[in-house]
Parts: C-alpha cells; sequence; structure tokens
C-alpha cells in the first residue's frame, strides 16, 4: 500500500512539471508584454524594467528561474499590483476559496450520497423519482443561473439570507455555498444511485439477506463500500470543477476568494499572476486526484497487494 | 460430399420457404426507446430546437443587431414576444440566433471529441498490450491537468476565436470518450466471435470496422448524447466569464450573464434565455439515459 | 412428522410480456436427517422454488400465488419479513453456486462469518471467534487464524466453498439448502465438497435440500429425490426408485441423456506412419508474464499456462483433451491456433511448422483449421444476421455468384440441422444449442481439415448436449474432419473420443487409447480424476471412493 503511494506520488511530479512548462510557454505566447498596455513609458524605464524581471534574457532562461522560484514558493511579482507579490496574493485569497470549496463539498456529499443511497433502496417509485427529478434539474441548471435565481428567492424577495460578501454578516457563506453545492450534489446523487443499485443486485447481497442480516445493515455494511465507487472516482474530477465553478460563484456573490483575482487577472493581462494562480490550482487539482485514486485503492480490497 | 446444385430438394426448399425476417438489435432498441415517454419528449424538444436554429435566418423576426434604443428594455409584448433588452433588441431574435451559436459549438466539439475519442480509444483497446498501456497512460496524464483552466488559458491568450473553441473544448472531451470506448472494447475483443474471425484469416481492418465497431456503436450513442450537454455547458459558462463569444453575436451563456446584471429590474432577460438552455440540456440528458437504457447490453446478454 | 411440509407451491414472475409460471403446483415434504435432492434443467423451476421458501425472491416481479410450508408451526410463504429473518441463516441456512460472487468481496472472510452469530445468537466478538475458528477447522480450512483476515479472492474456488459452508453452519441450522454448490467447481474440489457435505450431514444431523442438474451428484447424496420440469414435479420418489424405475418420460429421458459411457467408436487409422498425421506438436509451451510497472512492463511472476506439449492427431481421428481448470488445456487449443502468443515449441499442420509462418502466409493457411467455442451466447456477431455470418466465412475462400453462395448456405444449415427459415434471423432470437449449429456451420463453411472444440457442450442442458455431440461425429464421419475435442467432463470425453491425454498444471500426463484409458488409467492424477466423477448409479455411486492426487513437487 505504501509503495503504491509512493509510486503515484513519483507519476504526479512528471504532470505537474508538464502543466507549469505548458502554463509557461503558453503564457508567453501571448501578443504584447505586461508594459505595452501602460500608458506610454519612456524606453529606458521599459528597458530597466525587463531587465529587472529577466525579460531580456532568453526565454528557457526566463523558465528555469522561473522554476527556481517555484523551488523556493516564490511565484514572482505580480504586474499589475506593484508592491504585491503572487504569493502573497494567493495567500489572500486561498483561506476563503478553501472554505467555499470545504462547504460546498460537503453538501454536495451529505446531500448527494444521502438522496442517491435512499433512490437506490426502492427503484423506480416515488422515493426514487423525486430524488433523481430534482438531481436532473440540477444537472441542467448551470450555477450561474441557480445562482442569480436562489439569490432573487431566498435574498430578495424572501428577504432570509444575505446577498453578497463573505464573513461580514452572518450567513452570508449560506447561498454561495449551497449554489455551488447543489449542482455537484445533482452528480453524486446519480452516481450513489447508480453505483448503490448495481452493488444491490449483486449475489452476494442476496447470500448476507439469506444469512438473517437486517436492510439497514445490508446497506451500510455490505454496499456502501462498493456501492459508493463511482461517487470517489469522481471526487477528482469534483474538486476540479468545484475550483472552476468557484469562479463563477465568487463573481456572482462578490467574493475575495481567488477565483474573482484569477479571472480579474485573466482581463488584465497579469501574467504572473495568472502563471502563478494556474500552477497553484494545478498542483490541487493533482493532488486531490491523488489522494481520489488511493481512496479507490484503499476502498477495493482486490487492489490491495496483500500476503498470500 | 454434395455438390452445389445437385441436391433438388434444396432448390425446392428455397422457392417454398421464404425466409422469415428477424428483428436486428437496432430495432429491439428503437422500441424500447419508443416507449419511454421522457426521453421521447426530449427528442421532440430537440428537434424542436434544432429545427427553429436552422431556420432562424428565415424566421426570425428581427435582426440581431437591430437596436431601437427608444424602446429600450420591455417585457414580453405582441410585437416582441419575450421582450428586449437594454438596447432595445428583440430577445427572441437573439435568443434564435444565440442557439445557432451554442448548438453549432456543441456539435461541433462533441465531433471532435467523439472522432478522436473513437479513434484513440478503438486502437489502444484492440490492439492491447504495450500500445494500449502507453496510449491509456497518456490519457490518464492528460486527464489529470486542469483542462478549465487551461481554456481560460488559451482563451486569454489568442483571443475569442470560436474555431479555437471548439477545438479546446473538444480536446478535453475526448478524453472521456476515448477511455468508455476503450473499456467497450476490451469487453468485445474477449469475446469468442471475434476469435472467431481472427481463426478465419480476416484482416484486421475488417475485423476492426465490421465487428468491433457496430458493437461498441450503441455505447459511443449514448455517451455522444450525454457530451453535447457538457460542451454546451461549458461554452456558456465560458462565454458568461466574458471568455467565449463576443457581442454582438449572441449564444445563451452571454445572454445569461448580461440576464445577470439586470436581473432585478427585467427578469425576463435572464429567464428566458436560462429557460431554454436549461430545456435543452434536459431533454438531452433524457433523451440519453433512455439511450443508454434502451441499448443496455444487459437486456439481451442472456 | 416432516421438518417441513410444502404443499402446492405456485411462483409467478409478472412481466411485461407475459406471465412466466416458475413454479406451477410443487409439493414435497422433508424429514429431519434426510437429503431431499431436486433435479432438472434449466428453467425447472428448482431455485426458485427454495428461494421463495426464505423470501429471495424479488417481490416486484415474482409473486408466491399460492401455497404453504410449513416449518415448526410456521407458514414460510406467508410469515412477516421479521419472522423470516429469524429462520433465516439461523434455522435455515442456503449456499448458492458461485462461491466467487456469493462472497462480499470488500469484507474480510472474518467480518462476514462472524455475522450470523452475532445477529442470531448475540454472542460476544470473542465468543464468536471461537466458534468461527472451530467450524472454519471442521469444513477443513487450513490456518484458520489467519486466514479469517483475508479477503475472498484470496481464496480458491473450492476454499470459499467451505467458507460458504462454515457459514452456514455456524448457527447449527436444522436445514440447508445447497443450490447448485458444486457446479461451479472442478470435478475433483467437487468430490472433496460433497464428501464434506455427506460427513456434516451425519455429524449434525442436518436436513439437506440439495439442487442440482448433475444426475452423478445426486445419485449420491439423496435418499428422495424430486425431478423438476418447467414449474412441476415431474416425478419424486427415493433414489433408487427414480433411478432404477422411473416412471414418468421426461425422467426416463433424462436418464438416458446421461451418456452411455461406453464408447460407440471405433476409429480406424487412415493411413499408417507419418503420412497419416495432420496435426503434430512437438514441445510447445506458452508462458505468461504477468504484467508490472508503469507502463505495464513485462517484469512480474511467469505463469506456465502449457508447459511443454507434445502430441499428435491422425486424419479422421478426435483426440481429447481433458483436464480440470488451470489445466491448461483450452489454452493448448488457442495457442494451436494462434489465437494466442506461443513461446516456443513446434506445430506442424499437414508439415507446415504453423510457429515460423509470418503473418500473411498465416491468414492463407487459417482456413485449415477452425474453432468452436463453449459459450455459444459470445460466439455469433450479434448484429449479423445468420445469412451474413455464413456468407462471410464461405466468402473467405473466394467470390462466388449469389446462386452459388445461396446454395452453399443452404448446404450448411442442411449439414448442421437447421431450418432454412431462419436465415434472416439474429442470433439472440436462437436458443444455446441453436446457437451452437450455428458456430459449428460457420466453422465447416471453410471446409476445415482440423476442428478444435473448445469445451462446445459443457454450457449447454444435458439433452440438447447429446445432439450436439451427435451432429459433430455425423460431420467427423462425412467430411472426414479430425478434431480436438477439448473438455472437462469425462464422460463427454469418453462417448465421443479415441484417444485421449489428459493434462494437468500444463503438462500431459497421460496420452492413451480412450477406453484403455478409462479402464486402466495409470498415471495417479487420472485415477484421482476417474475417481473422482459421480455416478448416476445410486449403489455404485455410494461404493464409489475418491482417491486424491497431490503431486510430489
Amino acid at each position: 500500500m505504501f509503495s503504491f503511494i509512493l509510486k503515484r506520488f513519483a507519476q504526479a511530479i512528471p504532470v505537474l512539471l508538464i502543466v507549469i512548462t505548458g502554463a509557461f510557454f503558453l503564457v508567453r505566447l501571448a501578443p504584447g508584454d505586461p508594459f505595452s498596455a501602460e500608458k506610454a513609458l519612456p524606453p529606458e524605464v521599459v528597458k530597466s524594467l525587463k531587465q529587472h524581471y529577466h525579460m531580456d534574457q532568453p526565454l528557457y532562461v526566463q523558465y528555469l528561474k522561473y522554476l527556481q522560484g517555484l523551488l523556493r514558493g516564490d511565484f514572482g511579482p505580480s504586474f499589475k499590483y506593484p508592491g504585491y507579490s503572487v504569493t502573497e496574493i494567493i495567500g489572500a485569497g486561498m483561506p476563503v476559496t478553501f472554505e467555499l470549496g470545504f462547504y460546498a463539498l460537503l453538501i454536495a456529499l451529505v446531500l448527494g450520497i444521502g438522496s442517491g443511497v435512499i433512490a437506490a433502496l426502492k427503484p423506480n417509485t416515488l422515493q426514487d423519482y423525486i430524488p433523481m427529478s430534482l438531481a436532473m434539474t440540477g444537472i441542467c441548471l448551470p450555477s450561474y443561473v441557480l445562482g442569480p435565481l436562489l439569490v432573487l428567492i431566498f435574498g430578495i424577495w424572501l428577504e432570509w439570507v444575505p446577498v453578497s460578501g463573505w464573513g461580514y454578516i452572518p450567513g452570508d457563506k449560506i447561498l454561495p455555498s449551497m449554489t455551488l453545492g447543489l449542482v455537484f450534489a445533482a452528480y453524486i446523487s446519480r452516481l450513489a444511485r447508480g453505483g448503490m443499485l448495481e452493488i444491490l443486485n449483486q449475489d452476494f447481497i442476496r447470500t448476507a439477506k439469506a444469512k438473517g442480516v437486517s436492510k439497514p445493515m445490508i446497506v451500510v455494511r455490505h454496499a456502501l463500500r462498493g456501492g459508493l465507487q463511482p461517487v470517489v472516482s469522481f471526487l477528482g474530477p469534483a474538486i476540479a470543477g468545484l475550483l472552476g465553478g468557484s469562479f463563477v460563484i465568487e463573481t456572482i456573490f462578490q467574493i475575495p476568494g481567488l477565483g474573482r483575482y484569477y479571472v480579474q487577472a485573466a482581463f488584465n493581462r497579469d501574467y504572473t499572476l495568472i502563471l502563478g494562480m494556474t500552477v497553484f490550482f494545478a498542483t490541487l487539482i493533482i493532488l486531490f486526484n491523488l489522494l481520489a485514486d488511493i481512496m479507490l485503492v484503499w476502498l477495493n480490497p482486490k487492489l490491495h497487494r496483500s500476503a498470500k | 460430399m454434395q455438390r452445389t446444385g445437385e441436391n433438388p430438394t434444396i432448390e425446392n426448399a428455397v422457392s417454398q420457404a421464404a425466409p422469415e425476417s428477424g428483428t436486428s438489435l437496432w430495432q429491439d432498441a428503437w422500441l424500447r426507446l419508443a416507449s419511454n415517454k421522457l426521453a421521447m419528449t426530449g427528442l421532440c424538444i430537440l428537434v424542436i430546437i434544432g429545427l427553429i436554429a436552422v431556420l432562424t435566418p428565415w424566421i426570425a423576426p428581427y435582426s440581431y443587431s437591430d437596436q431601437n434604443l427608444e424602446l429600450g428594455a420591455i417585457p414580453p409584448s405582441a410585437s416582441h414576444w419575450l421582450g428586449t433588452d437594454t438596447f432595445g433588441r428583440d430577445l427572441l431574435t437573439r435568443i434564435m440566433y444565440g442557439s445557432r451559436i451554442s448548438l453549432m459549438v456543441g456539435l461541433l466539439a462533441t465531433a471532435v471529441a467523439l472522432t478522436i475519442g473513437v479513434f484513440w480509444g478503438t486502437v489502444s483497446g484492440y490492439l492491447g498490450g504495450r500500445a494500449d498501456a502507453v496510449m491509456m497512460r497518456s490519457v490518464d496524464i492528460l486527464y489529470a491537468l486542469p483542462f478549465t483552466i487551461f481554456i481560460i488559458l488559451l482563451m486569454v491568450v489568442f483571443g475569442r476565436n470560436l474555431f479555437l473553441l471548439f477545438l479546446a473544448i473538444g480536446a478535453i472531451e475526448w478524453l472521456t470518450m476515448a477511455r468508455i470506448v476503450r473499456g467497450e472494447v476490451l469487453s468485445i475483443r474477449q469475446q469468442e466471435y471475434i476469435e472467431a474471425a481472427i481463426a478465419m484469416g480476416l484482416s484486421k481492418p475488417r475485423i476492426i470496422f465490421r465487428h468491433v465497431l457496430p458493437n461498441i456503436l450503441g455505447v459511443v450513442i449514448v455517451y455522444t448524447t450525454l457530451t453535447i450537454p457538457n460542451v454546451i455547458l461549458l461554452e456558456s459558462f465560458l462565454s458568461f466569464l466574458g471568455l467565449g463569444v463576443q457581442p454582438p453575436q449572441s449564444s445563451w451563456g452571454l445572454l445569461i450573464s448580461s440576464g445577470v446584471e439586470t436581473m432585478e429590474e427585467y427578469p425576463w432577460l435572464l429567464f428566458f434565455p436560462a429557460a431554454i438552455l436549461s430545456a435543452t440540456l434536459f431533454a438531452l440528458n433524457f433523451l440519453g439515459d433512455g439511450l443508454r437504457d434502451a441499448l443496455d447490453p444487459r437486456a439481451y446478454r442472456d | 412428522m416432516s421438518l417441513l411440509t410444502v404443499t402446492d407451491l405456485r411462483v409467478y414472475f409478472h412481466t411485461r410480456n407475459g406471465i412466466i409460471k416458475a413454479v406451477d403446483g410443487v409439493d414435497f415434504e422433508l424429514q429431519r436427517s434426510t437429503t431431499l435432492g431436486i433435479v432438472g434443467e434449466s428453467g425447472s423451476g428448482k431455485s426458485v422454488t427454495c428461494q421463495s421458501l426464505l423470501g429471495l425472491l424479488p417481490i416486484p416481479p415474482a409473486r408466491i400465488e399460492s401455497g404453504r410450508a410449513m416449518f415448526a408451526g410456521t407458514d414460510l410463504l406467508q410469515a412477516g419479513e421479521q419472522v423470516l429473518r429469524k429462520i433465516r441463516g439461523h434455522r435455515i441456512a442456503m449456499i448458492f453456486q458461485d462461491p466467487m460472487t456469493s462472497l462480499n468481496p470488500y469484507l474480510t472472510i472474518g467480518t462476514q462469518l462472524l455475522e450470523p452469530l452475532r445477529i442470531h445468537l448475540h454472542f460476544s466478538r470473542k465468543a464468536a471467534m471461537t466458534r468461527v475458528l472451530q467450524v472454519m477447522d471442521e469444513v477443513g480450512i487450513a490456518d484458520p487464524a489467519r486466514r479469517i483476515n483475508c479477503y475472498p479472492h484470496e481464496f480458491s474456488g473450492g476454499m470459499r466453498q467451505r467458507v460458504m459452508i462454515a457459514m452456514a453452519l455456524l448457527t447449527n441450522p436444522e436445514i440447508l439448502i445447497a443450490d447448485e454448490p458444486t457446479t461451479a467447481l472442478d470435478v475433483t474440489i467437487q468430490a472433496q465438497i460433497l464428501e464434506l457435505i455427506k460427513n456434516l450431514q451425519a455429524r449434525h444431523n442436518l436436513a439437506v435440500i440439495f439442487i442440482t442438474h448433475d444426475l452423478g451428484v445426486i445419485a449420491g447424496l439423496a435418499d428422495h429425490i424430486l425431478v423438476m420440469h418447467r414449474g412441476k414435479v415431474v416425478e419424486q420418489g427415493s433414489a433408487e426408485t427414480i433411478f432404477y424405475r422411473p416412471q414418468a418420460d421426461y425422467t426416463k429421458n433424462l436418464l438416458n441423456s446421461v451418456l452411455i459411457t461406453a464408447n460407440p467408436r471405433k476409429f480406424v487409422a487412415q493411413a499408417s506412419g507419418n503420412a497419416g498425421h495432420l496435426l503434430s506438436v512437438e514441445n510447445l509451451k506458452t508462458y505468461y508474464r504477468l504484467p508490472t510497472g508503469f507502463f505495464n512492463r513485462a517484469g512480474g511472476q511467469i505463469i506456465k499456462a502449457v508447459d511443454d506439449v507434445t502430441l499428435d492427431l491422425r486424419q479422421g481421428e478426435i483426440l481429447g483433451l481433458v483436464g480440470e481448470s488451470g489445466s491448461g488445456k483450452s489454452t493448448t487449443g488457442r495457442s494451436i491456433m494462434r489465437l494466442t502468443q506461443v513461446t516456443s515449441g513446434v506445430i506442424r499442420l499437414h508439415g507446415v511448422d504453423l510457429l515460423t509462418l509470418e503473418r500473411r502466409k498465416l491468414r492463407t493457411i487459417r482456413p485449415e483449421m477452425q474453432m468452436i467455442f463453449q459459450n455459444p451466447y459470445a460466439s455469433l456477431n450479434p448484429r449479423l444476421t445468420i445469412q451474413d455470418t455464413l456468407a462471410e466465412a464461405i466468402l473467405i475462400k473466394g467470390k462466388l455468384t449469389t446462386a452459388d453462395l445461396q446454395n452453399q448456405i443452404l448446404q450448411l444449415l442442411q449439414d448442421v440441422g437447421l431450418d432454412a427459415s431462419h436465415l434472416r434471423k439474429y442470433p439472440h432470437e436462437f436458443s444455446g444449442g441453436q446457437r451452437q449449429r450455428i458456430a459449428i456451420a460457420r466453422a465447416i463453411a471453410l471446409r476445415p481439415k482440423l476442428l478444435i472444440a473448445d469445451e462446445p457442450v459443457s454450457s449447454l442442458d444435458v439433452t440438447i448436449r447429446a445432439q450436439i455431440l451427435r451432429l459433430l461425429l455425423e460431420l467427423n464421419d462425412k467430411y472426414a474432419l479430425s478434431m480436438l475435442f477439448i473438455s472437462h467432463d469425462l464422460s463427454v470425453i469418453r462417448y465421443i473420443t479415441d484417444r485421449t491425454a489428459v493434462m494437468y498444471r500444463g503438462k500431459i500426463v497421460e496420452l492413451a487409447d480412450t477406453e484403455t484409458l478409462f479402464q486402466s488409467p495409470q498415471h495417479p492424477y487420472t485415477q484421482a480424476l476417474l475417481s473422482a466423477i459421480p455416478v448416476p448409479d445410486p449403489v455404485k455411486e455410494r461404493q464409489r471412493r475418491f482417491m486424491p492426487y497431490s503431486p510430489k513437487s
């Protein structure tokens, strides 16, 4: 098991390297440079700025210097927020985005797994149709539609919850987390239902029933571990989706998180910031994919290296 | 050993007993699909939306750039069935033109994903061994890359090029298709009728085209139908962020994003585009689910 | 006083296509410490009968239309879920056919074994563990203390079935229902499990209901037998009555289909010397390496599937290759057909070494040797009509006019005993036996000299088996078609082959004329194999003693 984890870690490094390299050269490919959009600066100033940022060096030198910086944890300075380094900006936005993502994931898992399992227990009855219809709705309503809708209903008409900000008014974290989480709850719900249904049709469930095991016990002890496999497989893409989704949510709800900075950086052509955040997000996603993979193996005994 | 033509009873048999036609698996599947009301409703909705999209230039009440600034934004009325936006542009027209873009991106990107995915998956699954291992490892690596982020990066770097948009989206979706196709091909490859075909001395291309592909078609159709909504969602997400389609062209995502801004004063600007996007997605998902049930091999693997 | 009395049991399945009468009026009684055997082919309703007793049927499609099943004063068919749950796994235990899928792969066997004791008898964990280890020992699982923490996939098929049996016995049930428990096992393993069940029954005064389609198995075990066909009990009586004085036609048919053990063939070698050898295999080795590593680089342990096999086949001869699972017989067949990579050796067909041929030349020789497979459901492309499938095969040998093609197709259908009206139908519209005939037609369409048959009748019902075997014999006679017949079923081998090779773990341990092999086997493994076959004759079966084989290495 341990060697497997090590192996997967080792496999993740080349991937990360490819991402960093790709992003770096991609960003550099963009026409123009950070200073061209500025109001006309005297050429000597531009030249000395470029020298300061090593931009007069050949590309591969810049690349190597960037890698060196990364190892030190230094993503470089932001071009558009003078005085702030990318590391600082990431540091500022990270806790917010993490919290949002955490709540959303929690909601998604609890609602999704719960409704999916309940639906699987009585397939093709109301107990199945209702959660699944809701789930379908969640899949077909993008978060940027659902969000404003919820804001309209619960924030403006009913005035139950605040509509923007994060951490200023109690309860302002509810709507954004719900919006982000509900969409994923929908996917997870369908996956959980599918996985549980398949397991519940297996022979060993019949054996458990023949042994006199009660229905709840069958579900929890015998079926859950196998039935949730599709959900665990989905965790990797889910995290990636949560990150992407946070861009939208933060924009709609005015949340000072990483997502909003990223979108703005994209518009402002703040290269180091874009690059830095891309690398950061990529590392996160790769890490979570790794964790999800490890969990998949841990859940399935057939994949363990066990001594005979 | 009997020589052909020497046996009169066979000739008699040919003229007398007309062979009964059997029902192919496709016919079986179609019957099953037709009895699934949700899926058929989805299919009808899609056909209608598709027709409207195709016929838009001829049937749209206005041109999409017709502005009427004096009018401003008005709610649904006799002359403008869905109302107008802040520039006085007819919403119905803009939605119709938007559907052309959104559907086109959806279909084209899916076509890209389909082609690459089926090719990659079939070759990888059929060849097996080292080739398969390498091909699938590459897919695994690419899968780990945070594509949404890369697309945003691409859009930033290369500007909002519609063509690039399809390519980029197609380039993400092919991975899942490749994995699924490979899985199917692997299980088909183990079937004895493939071994029989090899034993007969048929060439590899012939085996792939005549025996493998027709049998993975079912799965391919199902996943294609389920990929299209993902693609449309992705396009509208990008447009919403301002990174996709540019005004004055419209796509559903753009319409929704402008609708969000004026949500309180002019709710119809958000409601109608969102409704049609959702309806399309619903229809596609129901159809896809229905297809999956209808083509379920378990139903006819005795 | 009977332990269990079932009266007029009717179970119907209400499906979209109509009502299926799975069980249609079944009555029987089970006495303490006796074994009731329920025998029938697939679809006879034997499994459904027993599953309905414990309420294990999926109730929406299935419905118990009528009947009573009295056990200890309770009608099992009317009892509520609460009552049934207390009986299941406690007083009536059930074991199933496939031990691979019947055990939960996600839990250790320890967890699964402890369950019945904790649920029904409320044992403490410690007390339960003691009892579990004791029972594991009793059913013959070595090293129970360590194995208890293992997962099902770490056990062999026979061991897994022992675990299932242990699980059933923990609470000292009064009735054990065994639903085809040995059908999926090798014949030598089957012999061990059957002996185990017999011993346990004697020791614990267990009443056993044993369901099977194998008349040999039932002959040795059952005191009382129920013969079922299409949901009805065709006949019931003591073992002696059923086997020696059957009344019903169906029973008589069933007994007759079990193959006559003596070999009806008299094979005369066509020509003497090497000129008569169609196929000659020397030192064939097919080794597999288990993949390891990131890119599946070969480097793991080696599996010697075929380990230095030498055999030869003469023109017109039928050579049998017999062995249990893992013996390498199927791999040998597929190696000869070059459907799998061969490690080393010589395979000569008509004097041409198949292993040195380059791919294009190999393809031109392929029509000379064809294969038919075990699974008739996967042998045909489900998307092609019979017409298309056969036409494709015929046209390999060259183009034909439409009329000629049609004639050849019809001739093929006639050869295999199928009606011309079936031409435009698809495989899923045929039964297993018919599909096998179509597969045979496809194989002989190429006019091969050699036909390799890999377990062609193992998936078919007993009554159909005989028909297919007779068809193969006809074709062998009519077209001088030599055959390599691979099977694990010794009675089938004895019926159809001229000579037989016995395989064990990749090697041929004995090769002789079939009758000689059966009457005086030389190698201890052959002796073990033969002694393990259950004979469908109660008196003989009870006298049979199984002699297990243990290799010295």
